[in-house]
């Protein structure tokens, strides 16, 4: 067991107690978490500093306004709902197209306007938000993937994962969700993790429930050697999710859309660490080497570039 | 510079702790271990009532020193008022007395019982008198008849006491016990009419009065029975079972038709007495000390408290030690239970029921109330009405197990009623939450794995010298809180995860 810490701390894993210890707890502070923790301020912050999101259409505080925003949605045929404080993933309603009776959600199953009511009901009053207060749902764009994750993919949007530091990308992975994610991309609920290689874009093994893999558990097909489109612009992106909240030590989740290229979807103050597993790497000595050097580099250029010249693995 | 700051922190909380604990242990010779070679019972007395802006006068019985229990100490609390003595035969009276009494009132009477633990009886050569309610007319009659059935069945003394006590238990009662017993079918009125009874077939009885002396008890209440004098010995009789019995464990307090507190001039008479037995031999050897620094010692511990509220203190010092262990548990073992604290006040209610017993009702409580919650999910109720219709459901089942368990004379049954209900309520609706969303697996994982971590501060809180060590020398919490702030700042790995992240090592 000895020779087993020894060697993860080698390789410089990082653990809970190490991530919440030594990086979110001493760098991230907690007046800027709500910066993050709320989906509809960091929408706001991101429209305000020109950062593509997905378009919202609208948001509701109220049961009453739960009716009002079913007539908006009337002109849309797709759709996805979330709360404002979710995590994990949890209470994302996703809306495909329309039936005679009603909607047809991402996993196949028909959803009447009551159903949908409900949902919007039970997310205002807190069921799926961080200690149970009462949040906000907001309505908005559903995003096409871009085909690239086409035959990778089951049900459900990949996203991309990328842990930054002070401003410095410093890992990064393809979330795909799975037939067990039930159209998730977290790692957790069963989607599987890919690692991405900082330099080219170019995803490396895979990881599905804590094993490392190399093709999709349901499609079957490779995960290794996908090119990610736009990969320069991601890490643009990210690094640029420094300036946008403060926060020093955060994961910042991208999709790419078909049409409209990267688009953020969320901000992280605690991002997971099954993205080491899925890298096949440590955490530990990127973050070190950051530490070490962040002073010297300010530019967001600089910043992709050394992402990218330093946290190369090919 | 934060993590120097911690270190010392709690090397000061740490030699605080050490210290104090070590000052007492070898200076003034508070013991290590639970003593057990006194048997000494500390019982008190609480009486509270509401003055009327007048005089008021208070008579409590006194406990006497008997052939197996002798009083060691007894002490009175009582601000102000005017304390006497009268010695009523057999009993002897406190009178607390005041000129002028307003508003809620407050007195403790409190006494050090020496159980020598002396079985034999003294025989004695004349029939002691006893005094009996006079029965007259219809009572008479009721009494006469009684007397003449048990007279037909019994043989001697004995027999035809149990044989009236049975007349008036019985449980179509007989219009003689209805007559006798009127209303009041109290133990205590039993108690009397029996003895009014039996004097009339010239047989010596008296009713008593007294305490269960039993260990880690808590509130109290006082039982009655009665002795009958027979052969030049008293015998005492079960006034439920009408059968002779042992009462090894019970200290008679008084003798006699009287109430334990009489009070004029004041309303709302309330009693509480508590009893307790353990660290007192501790605390006598603190008691001799004369030393002024001693003196301060004692009263700044918890022996100075009353004694209900220091059996509370015994069930809550050792919960700060639940949750270290559970601060372990979690951040360095890395196990996942339903909510933070769950797990050590499930543990804390354990000690009630017992383990097994404790494992076994929380199991039912949260299946049968799972099912009702999955039934619940279909209703689609909103969440605030959904968790008060779940506590509805949670309290039923409560009920119904504690019901049931009676009715089955099975103890444990009966303590369920001690469990934390919201808690319980919140774990059902986390454990559906994350059976829904992350499939029945990691439910019954995290369920188990919760349970687990209870047992173990059950087992771990309830050793007799856990409790006993942190009662007497409760600065240990100090070193307790020493080590649960360097548990905070812990950051290596939990055990869990080298499982979760060993094929990184391997690369």
């Amino acid at each position: 067991m000895f020779s087993l810490i020894r060697q993860l701390k080698e390789k410089g894993v990082l653990g809970l107690n190490a991530r919440n210890g030594a990086y979110i707890l001493p760098h991230n502070p907690r007046r800027l978490y709500p910066l993050v923790d709320d989906k509809l301020r960091t929408k706001k912050l991101a429209v305000a500093a020109g950062v593509a999101v997905p378009e919202l259409y609208g948001v509701v505080e109220t049961p009453h306004q739960a009716g009002e925003i079913l007539q908006t949605l009337e002109k849309y045929s797709d759709f996805v709902i979330k709360p404002t404080h979710g995590s994990g993933g949890d209470g994302i309603l996703v809306i495909v197209g329309r039936t005679k009776k009603g909607f047809r959600s991402a996993n196949g199953t028909l959803v009447t306007k009551e159903e949908i009511a409900f949902h919007i009901n039970n997310t205002l009053s807190g069921i799926y938000s961080l200690g149970g207060q009462p949040d906000v749902a907001l309505v908005e764009y559903r995003v096409k993937f871009d085909p690239v994750f086409e035959d990778i993919t089951f049900n459900g949007v990949p996203d991309i994962r990328i842990i930054v530091f002070y401003g410095i990308p410093v890992m990064a992975m393809v979330r795909l969700p799975t037939r067990s994610s039930s159209g998730k991309a977290n790692l957790h609920q069963g989607a599987i993790g890919v690692g991405i290689d900082m330099a080219s874009g170019t995803t490396l093994k895979a990881v599905y429930k804590n094993d490392i893999t190399e093709e999709h558990p349901d499609t079957g097909n490779p995960v290794m050697g996908v090119v990610i489109p736009h990969w320069k612009k991601l890490l643009t992106i990210a690094a640029n999710s420094f300036e946008l909240t403060g926060l020093p030590y955060q994961g910042i989740d991208i999709v790419l859309d078909r049409d409209l290229g990267p688009l953020v979807l969320e901000l992280n103050a605690r991002p997971g660490l099954g993205i080491q597993i899925a890298n096949r790497t440590g955490l530990g000595k990127r973050l070190q080497k950051v530490e070490q050097y962040r002073r010297e580099i300010n530019s967001l250029e600089e910043r992709v570039a050394f992402s990218q010249e330093h946290f190369s693995v090919l | 510079m934060s993590k120097r700051h911690l270190y010392i922190l709690t090397t000061i909380l740490i030699l605080a702790g050490a210290g104090l604990f070590a000052a007492k242990l070898l200076i003034f010779g508070l013991p290590l271990t639970p003593q057990k070679k006194l048997n000494l019972w500390e019982v008190e007395a609480h009486i509270t009532f509401k003055g009327r802006e007048g005089p008021v006068k208070v008579a409590q019985i006194l406990p006497q020193s008997q052939r197996r229990f002798s009083i060691v100490d007894q002490s009175f609390v009582s601000p102000g008022y005017g304390l006497s003595t009268i010695f009523e035969k057999p009993n002897k009276q406190i009178v607390f007395s005041k000129r002028k009494v307003t508003g809620e009132q407050s007195l403790y009477y409190r006494v050090t019982v020496l159980d020598k633990g002396v079985k034999k009886t003294k025989k004695l050569r004349d029939i002691p008198q006893t005094i009996s309610v006079d029965l007259i007319g219809a009572q008479l009659v009721a009494a006469k008849a009684i007397i003449d059935t048990a007279t037909a069945k019994s043989a001697d003394s004995s027999t035809l006491v149990s044989a009236v006590i049975e007349q008036l238990n019985a449980k179509e009662s007989s219009s003689h016990s209805k007559e006798l017993l009127g209303k009041n079918r109290s133990l205590e009125n039993k108690a009397e009419i029996v003895v009014g009874i039996l004097s009339l077939a010239k047989i010596s009885a008296r009713s008593v009065h007294g305490l269960e002396l039993r260990h880690s008890h808590y509130q109290s209440s006082f039982s009655h029975w009665l002795e009958v004098f027979d052969q030049g010995e008293w015998h005492p009789y079960s006034l439920s079972t009408g059968q002779p019995t042992e009462l090894t464990n019970y200290f008679p307090w008084w003798r006699g038709p009287v109430p334990f507190v009489n009070l004029s001039g004041g309303k709302k008479l309330n009693t509480k007495v508590s009893v307790s037995w353990g660290e007192e031999s501790a605390l006598m050897s603190v008691k001799k000390a004369s030393d002024d620094i001693e003196k301060a010692l004692l009263n700044i511990s918890f022996f100075s408290l009353p004694l209900d509220v220091q059996q509370v203190y015994r069930v809550m010092i050792v919960a700060p030690l639940g949750a270290l262990l559970l601060v372990f548990l979690r951040n360095v073992i890395g196990l996942g239970t339903f909510g933070t604290f769950m797990p050590v006040l499930m543990a804390m209610s354990f000690r009630e029921t017992e383990l097994l017993w404790g494992l076994l009702l929380f199991t039912i409580i949260i299946s049968i109330s799972l099912v009702v919650r999955i039934y619940f999910e279909s209703l689609k109720l909103m969440v605030v009405p959904r968790l008060s219709a779940l506590l509805i459901v949670v309290i039923l089942v409560m009920a119904g197990l504690s019901i049931i368990g009676h009715k089955l004379d099975m103890g444990g049954g009966l303590s369920v009623a001690l469990f934390p209900m919201v808690i319980l309520t919140m774990t059902v609706e986390r454990i559906s939450i994350l059976w829904d969303e992350r499939g029945p697996a990691q439910a019954i994982k995290h369920g188990i794995g919760s349970l687990a971590v209870a047992s173990l501060c059950y087992v771990v809180m309830t050793q007799d010298l856990v409790e006993h060590l942190f009662f007497v020398f409760p600065e240990l919490l100090l070193i307790l809180l020493a080590f649960t702030l360097l548990l905070g700042r812990y950051t290596g790995y939990r055990l869990m995860e080298l499982v979760r992240f060993r094929a990184l090592a391997k690369e």
